[in-house]
């Protein structure tokens, strides 16, 4: 039970090759897939759900062929989008009654209980009788994933689901999604910030200018940054030498110095010392050294 | 299933939505209000409590026309919601399909609004029951009916269209403009034509539903409403298919394309049905009137007897006709003329079978023999089937037929529609308009008025109608044991007519003849509210009777009166030549059910009103009885079958202007007393008939104040075209259709006029009258009538006759100014009337002086007619002084000149002012010839704004496409036009006779304010001083109050009322006003001035602060 994605190609009617030739396998559990803005990744996920057509390649959801069996993949898809804000005049336990109707749970009981169970899971059971719109950032967000799971999809599509939520509304919801990925699902997550995809995901794929450029797991993209991060002492001058050269990933105060930690193979003509990686060390590594996205001109 | 329940689902979440939209809300809550309130006042309506399905009729068009625009706002919603919002794609990644999504939410928009439609219908239903205490009833089928017909096509097919639009324009500007054009343009533009094609909202679609047949032509109705709702959903499958959302399978939205394109089809196939069926309509009546012409001239009998055994079938009749005739003509094939519909089964002559050929309407019979002229014939036809209302009214153009029937007063929203004929299970109605039973000739031809000719046969009518339905006819009804209704009229008749129902009937018998109302059951309403007056009826009826035969002086002549009640959708026509209508039958007036379209009929309101309103007098309040109460209502519904007109019919036309019209009284009781009796026939002038009737008639002119609004009166009209056309090319332009009544009015006053001056008007008529006497339910010649009034005349009306193929040459006269003179003698006192009329024309003519006032006793030498009414012939070029003594003051002194090129053609002068003088000797009554310069003081100047050479206006400055378009917006109308009370912006020519003028009284009319400028040039023969006047005709505001009052005076204090002028005389201006609130009507003097130049100019300004201002006439006079 995987989603396989071959060949896929999309062109917009604009000219602009947002994905080119990819291939992915995406195996049960969490998969991330990490990207700056603009990398495609909105252009797969849309894809994915159905809401767009691929210009060529061909995409397999557990046995279905996504390009003909629609209505079979969306039996059993559940989608958040990019821009989950605004809403027609719902309420919340609405919201997710309309959802749960459209996916085919028929029985009003059975589909009541279910609503007020996804309610008290997400934590809107409180609020369930206020419109849709008068909730917060972060509820909203919690609506998003309770109408993508009402209907026990087996494939969860969310796509950038924690941009512009504060870190404890971040957390819970990335501990939500972990416990969703515990029920033999598919979880695709969509994100440009790599926090997401270290905490939670054992899968993931890098895509850049509309290609894929790593696959694996989060830990095997940290190998390939291990001893290429690098913290030293700098004065101004030297701050501005180095940044120029190397990409910058911290920079602390220390009185009139900085102390900056510079991701690079070496760094030459300074005293630095080698310095532990994280994914997000990795993912700067990776974009500068295999995709030369940062070059200064 | 699912596919239902996903609809289901899309449809109460988008129910939701609308719901919750304020818009929405806004426009619930108006409607709710606003027609929430409408009812209540709808059923004060005597249309819509007599006839109750008229109530959510009524209504439901204005909530259709409301949620049709709203509809088109909220669709708009429905996509932008779509687009805008992203939480709405967590819906499209579900399992539902496409045509699920939209079927959904069309259905979920549609939902609520049927929701309201059933909301207020109930308040509807509410208004409805409470206006049960007034009478009327709940139809609770109209309700069904009205919903299914107007709200459920008119939504369907507006939302379709409108998502349909909004998704392949993409712009939600273009779209609203787009749609609201496009109701714009049905309402208020496209209408009616097409046969109400265009109609989506059914708004003049005539759907009245009749509480005795129902819905009239309830298979058109449907098929029209067919095609909006076909439409609609083709709209809404199209919309399926070009739903941007991927669809669950690929090519999943061809299937429904091709739907749509299906559903598209059966629209255009529906609407095509629809066009076409009223295209083939005009078609076949065009043919019919072919065949008419074709077989015009081919022989026919006259039938003597004629007796039909008629058996009512479950549509139409089958019937037996015994028709006994003589020969007109030699000849072995005669025609006959049968409804088309009707199919003849076989013809008999002695038992015997007898060929015949039909073609559509035409009958000709092959009776193997040749008979001579007045050989007696008899015949037997069997014939079968129902009418086809296509044949009704071939005479009558497609703009009338299709016009549509709305209640004059109050609401004026639904269409009753047209009906001719009515044949159904339960009612039955035929008009001879039908043709149900064998006439002999033709029907209406448009090439020969032979086919016109009736005659007057004795008919036997027997009837087994449909059980336990009635049959009314003429003729005493009897009822046999058999189930047979028969009838035997006591009088020839001209035509028969046919009515089956419910019917029931109240009846009187008041000096032997017997006063039936005829209702269908359950509809008597009214016996109730007259059970004071029930002992004075006999005295109003005979009352009614007697007044009604002295002012025609003429006798009804039947044994019995009928009103009987018929559905709402009848209608009748106007024609040329009869003043019955189809309304009006021998013996009977055929009313519309409960008399819905007049307030007169709403007897318990018009009795209330009475009690509430009648009492207030000078000395307080009393109390109305209940009888006097009664009577008066019951005088009020005799009025309705005694008035001429039955509607003033305002409009603003071209530029604005008002015009005014009026519609004959198709209920004037006047057939039942002239036309039923007499028939005058003509094989050249069809309209011989109606010549005689309306001159015995002897209306008085139509309305000063309509003569006003309108310009010209519809007599002095018929002169200008008489005086272009021929009579016989006006009477068969259909244009002049509307005042064809007044063209033949003023021929035939004026044909009469030349008989009358001999005779005296009132024994000329009484003659006329005598001889009609001695030949009722008889034919008249036409040609020999005018023989013998020409005897009696001692003139020779044919070579009048003759003229009438060519146009008129019209004299001219001036009219002299009548004074009034009490004179006293030795041994008498007297009223000396003194007048001189000028014929300034080439040609001869005739003028009938009226005194109206006069009700003397005569002088001894003097004929009492000629004390009121005389003729006074007028050679070419000839001037008489008319002196007339009088017992009684002649105050009322009408100047008619019957056909000229005055304006206006009939000048009334009512006399105030009479000096009384001493006389030894008093001129008796006599008409001498004087010179022709009588009229003209030596001295004097005049200039007429008719002077075109010395009499000038300033034209508006107005630029752009005005102009333009208020030249070609006047073009074709007459030159004189009428004044409302809003004076025009420009000049104006008007006629009337307080103006000054020769022959035509006009003056130029305007708006105060805009500088504008009338100027007359006025050429002074020599050196001197000249008094200058100017001809006032006083403005309504100091006609009216306000007159005569000083300035400081009075609530306008200050507020002069001035006319401004400027006086260009030796090159410098003077200025002169003239006060109107101290001016008398006529010559007012300007001033005296001394005079050099050779032509001076007054110039009269519009700056001033009377409304209207009057360019006229100048005078000068030399000191």
């Amino acid at each position: 039970m995987s989603i396989t994605i071959k060949n896929l190609n999309k062109v917009y009617p604009n000219g602009h090759h947002a994905l080119k030739d990819i291939n992915l396998v995406i195996p049960p559990g969490m998969f991330g897939l990490l990207g700056p803005n603009g990398a495609g990744k909105s252009t797969l996920m849309r894809i994915l759900v159905a809401l767009m057509e691929p210009s060529s390649g061909e995409i397999d959801v557990y046995g279905y062929d996504l390009l003909k069996q629609r209505k079979e993949v969306r039996r059993i898809l559940g989608y958040l989008p990019q821009d989950f804000r605004f809403f027609a005049k719902y309420k919340v336990y609405e919201f997710l009654d309309y959802a749960a109707r459209l996916s085919g749970m028929n029985n009003t009981r059975q589909r009541k209980e279910a609503v007020d169970k996804m309610l008290e899971e997400v934590g809107l059971f409180d609020v369930r009788e206020r419109y849709a719109s008068k909730l917060s950032g972060g509820m909203k967000r919690r609506l998003g994933i309770a109408q993508a799971l009402i209907h026990n999809p087996k494939v969860i599509i969310v796509d950038e689901p924690t941009t512009g939520l504060d870190p404890e509304e971040r957390i819970r919801f990335r501990n939500l999604l972990s416990e969703v990925s515990g029920h033999e699902v598919t979880i695709i997550l969509s994100t440009h910030i790599v926090g997401d995809i270290s905490s939670t995901c054992k899968d993931m794929a890098l895509l850049n200018r509309g290609q894929i450029s790593f696959v694996g797991s989060p830990e095997e993209m940290l190998k390939m940054a291990e001893g290429k991060v690098w913290r030293l002492r700098v004065n101004n001058d030297q701050y501005r030498d180095i940044n120029d050269k190397y990409p910058v990933i911290s920079t602390i105060p220390m009185g009139l110095d900085w102390e900056i930690q510079v991701v690079a193979d070496q760094i030459e003509g300074y005293e630095a010392e080698p310095f532990p990686p994280n994914l997000e060390h990795a993912y700067v590594y990776y974009m500068e050294h295999h995709l030369d996205l940062w070059t200064n001109d | 299933m699912q596919f239902l329940k996903n609809i289901q689902s899309v449809a109460k979440y988008e129910s939701t939505l609308l719901l919750r939209s304020w818009f929405f809300r806004v426009f619930a809550v108006l409607a709710l209000l606003i027609l929430g309130a409408f009812n209540f006042a709808a059923t004060q309506e005597w249309s819509i409590i007599a006839v109750p399905g008229n109530l959510p009729y009524t209504i439901l068009l204005f909530l259709n026309v409301g949620q049709a625009v709203i509809a088109i706002f909220l669709s708009s919603e429905f996509l932008k919601r779509d687009k805008k919002l992203d939480t709405s794609e967590v819906f499209y990644v579900r399992p539902l399909s496409n045509a699920e999504y939209v079927l959904g939410k069309i259905w979920g928009n549609l939902r609520v609004f049927f929701v309201l439609n059933l909301m207020i219908m109930a308040l509807t239903l509410i208004a409805n029951y409470i206006a049960s205490t007034k009478g009327m009833t709940i139809d609770w089928e109209a309700y069904l009916y009205y919903f299914l017909l107007i709200s459920i096509p008119t939504m369907v097919f507006i939302l379709g269209l409108a998502i349909f639009l909004m998704l392949t324009i993409s712009n939600q500007a273009l779209t609203f403009i787009l749609l609201l054009g496009y109701i714009g343009v049905t309402v208020f533009y496209i209408k009616d034509t097409f046969y109400y094609l265009f109609d989506y909202m059914a708004f003049s679609l005539p759907m009245f539903k009749s509480t005795i047949v129902g819905i009239a032509d309830v298979d058109t109705i449907i098929n029209h409403r067919l095609i909006y709702l076909f439409f609609g959903l083709g709209f809404t499958f199209f919309t399926i298919a070009l739903f941007r959302r991927l669809p669950n399978a690929k090519h999943s939205h061809y299937p429904w394309i091709a739907v749509g394109i299906v559903f598209f089809i059966l629209g255009g196939w529906k609407a095509f049905a629809h066009v076409n069926k009223n295209l083939k309509n005009d078609d076949y009546r065009t043919y019919c009137v072919e065949l008419n012409n074709k077989y015009v001239h081919t022989p026919k009998i006259v039938i003597d007897t004629c007796i039909l055994d008629v058996k009512q079938l479950e549509q139409g009749i089958e019937v037996s006709a015994l028709v006994e005739g003589k020969a007109l003509e030699k000849s072995s094939k005669y025609t006959f003329c049968l409804n088309p519909g009707m199919e003849v089964k076989s013809v008999t002559i002695e038992g015997k079978d007898t060929p015949f050929t039909r073609e559509e309407q035409i009958l000709i019979i092959d009776f193997g023999k040749e008979y001579e002229q007045n050989e007696p014939i008899t015949l037997q036809i069997n014939y079968q089937g129902s009418i086809d209302e296509r044949f009704c009214y071939l005479d009558i153009p497609k703009e009338d037929r299709m016009e549509q029937i709305t209640n004059q007063y109050g609401l004026q929203t639904y269409n009753a529609g047209q009906k001719y004929v009515f044949q159904q299970k339960n009612f039955l109605l035929y008009t001879p308009e039908t043709f149900w039973y064998p006439r002999p000739g033709v029907a209406y031809s448009n090439q020969s008025p032979d086919w016109q000719q009736t005659y007057f046969s004795n008919f036997r009518l027997n009837v087994m109608p449909l059980d336990s339905l009635v049959a009314i006819s003429q003729g005493e009804q009897q009822k046999k044991d058999n189930g047979i209704y028969s009838f035997e009229p006591e009088y020839p008749l001209q035509s028969l007519s046919l009515l089956i129902g419910k019917y029931e009937k109240k009846s009187m018998n008041i000096d032997s003849i017997d006063y039936n109302v005829w209702y269908i059951q359950g509809h008597d309403y009214f016996s109730v509210h007259f059970d004071s007056v029930m002992d004075t009826i006999a005295y109003i009826v005979r009352d009614n009777k007697e007044n009604i035969e002295r002012f025609y002086s003429l006798d009804y002549p039947f044994k019995r009166f009928s009103l009987v009640e018929i559905p709402g959708q009848f209608h009748t026509f106007n024609r040329a030549w009869t003043q019955a209508q189809e309304v009006m039958q021998p013996e009977m007036v055929l009313l519309p059910e409960k008399g819905f379209n007049s307030w007169a009929f709403n007897i318990a309101q018009q009795i209330k009103n009475r009690k509430e309103w009648g009492g207030w007098g000078r000395n307080g309040r009393t109390q109305v009885s209940d009888l006097d109460a009664q009577m008066s209502v019951l005088y009020d519904l005799i009025w309705f079958f005694r008035r001429t007109e039955s509607n003033f019919d305002f409009s603003r036309g071209k530029l604005g202007k008002a015009s005014v019209e009026t519609s004959a009284n198709p209920y004037l009781i006047y057939p039942e007393l002239y036309n039923f009796k007499y028939n005058i026939f003509s094989t050249q002038w069809p309209v011989a008939n109606r010549l005689i009737e309306i001159y015995l008639r002897n209306e008085s002119e139509e309305n000063s104040w309509m003569r006003e609004v309108n310009g010209l009166s519809n007599s002095e009209k018929a002169s200008l075209l008489l005086k272009d056309d021929s009579f016989k090319d006006l009477l068969a332009n259909e244009e002049h259709r509307n005042i064809a009544e007044a063209i033949i009015g003023v021929k035939a006053s004026e044909l009469f006029a030349h008989a009358e001056m001999k005779l005296g008007t009132s024994v000329f008529r009484d003659s006329l009258f005598s001889i009609l006497k001695n030949h009722e339910f008889e034919n008249i010649n036409f040609e020999a009538l005018i023989d013998t009034l020409g005897r009696l005349g001692d003139t020779d009306l044919h070579s009048i006759i003759a003229g009438w193929t060519s146009s008129a040459n019209l004299p001219e006269y001036i009219i002299g100014t009548p004074t009034v003179t009490q004179i006293t003698s030795k041994d008498e006192e007297i009223y000396q009337l003194e007048l001189t009329i000028s014929n300034i024309s080439d040609y001869p003519g005739l003028i009938r002086l009226e005194i109206l006032n006069l009700n003397t006793s005569s002088q001894q030498d003097v004929p009492e007619d000629e004390q009121a009414k005389r003729i006074i012939p007028f050679n070419p070029h000839e001037t008489k002084r008319i002196v007339t003594n009088y017992d009684e003051a002649p105050r009322n002194i009408n100047i008619n000149t019957i056909l000229s090129r005055n304006l206006p053609s009939v000048v009334s002068q009512y006399v105030t002012d009479i000096p009384k003088i001493t006389k030894n000797y008093v001129e008796s009554s006599n008409i001498s010839v004087i010179a022709n310069d009588a009229l003209s003081v030596p001295g004097e100047i005049i200039v007429d704004n008719e002077d075109e050479h010395l009499f000038e206006l300033s034209e508006p400055d107005i630029t752009g496409l005005i102009p333009l378009w208020i030249n070609q917006s006047t073009e074709g109308d007459f030159k004189y036009q009428g004044i409302d009370w809003r004076p025009p912006i420009r000049w104006t020519a008007t006629t009337n006779e307080s103006y000054y003028g020769t022959s035509i009284r006009s003056a130029y009319v305007i708006k105060n304010g805009g500088g504008q400028t009338a100027t007359w040039k006025v050429p002074v023969p020599e050196k001197g001083d000249y008094e200058v006047y100017y001809y006032v005709t006083l403005p309504e505001e100091i006609r009216w109050g306000g007159g005569h009052m000083g300035p400081g005076r009075g609530g306008r204090g200050g507020n002069q009322m001035e006319y401004k002028f400027q006086i260009k005389y030796n090159d410098e201006a003077e200025d002169a006003v003239i006060d109107l609130r101290r001016a008398q009507a006529g010559w007012e003097k300007l001033g005296t001035y001394h005079f050099d130049s050779d032509t001076i100019k007054i110039v009269l300004s519009n700056d001033t602060n009377v409304r209207k201002v009057t360019a006229d006439a100048v005078k000068l006079i030399k000191q």
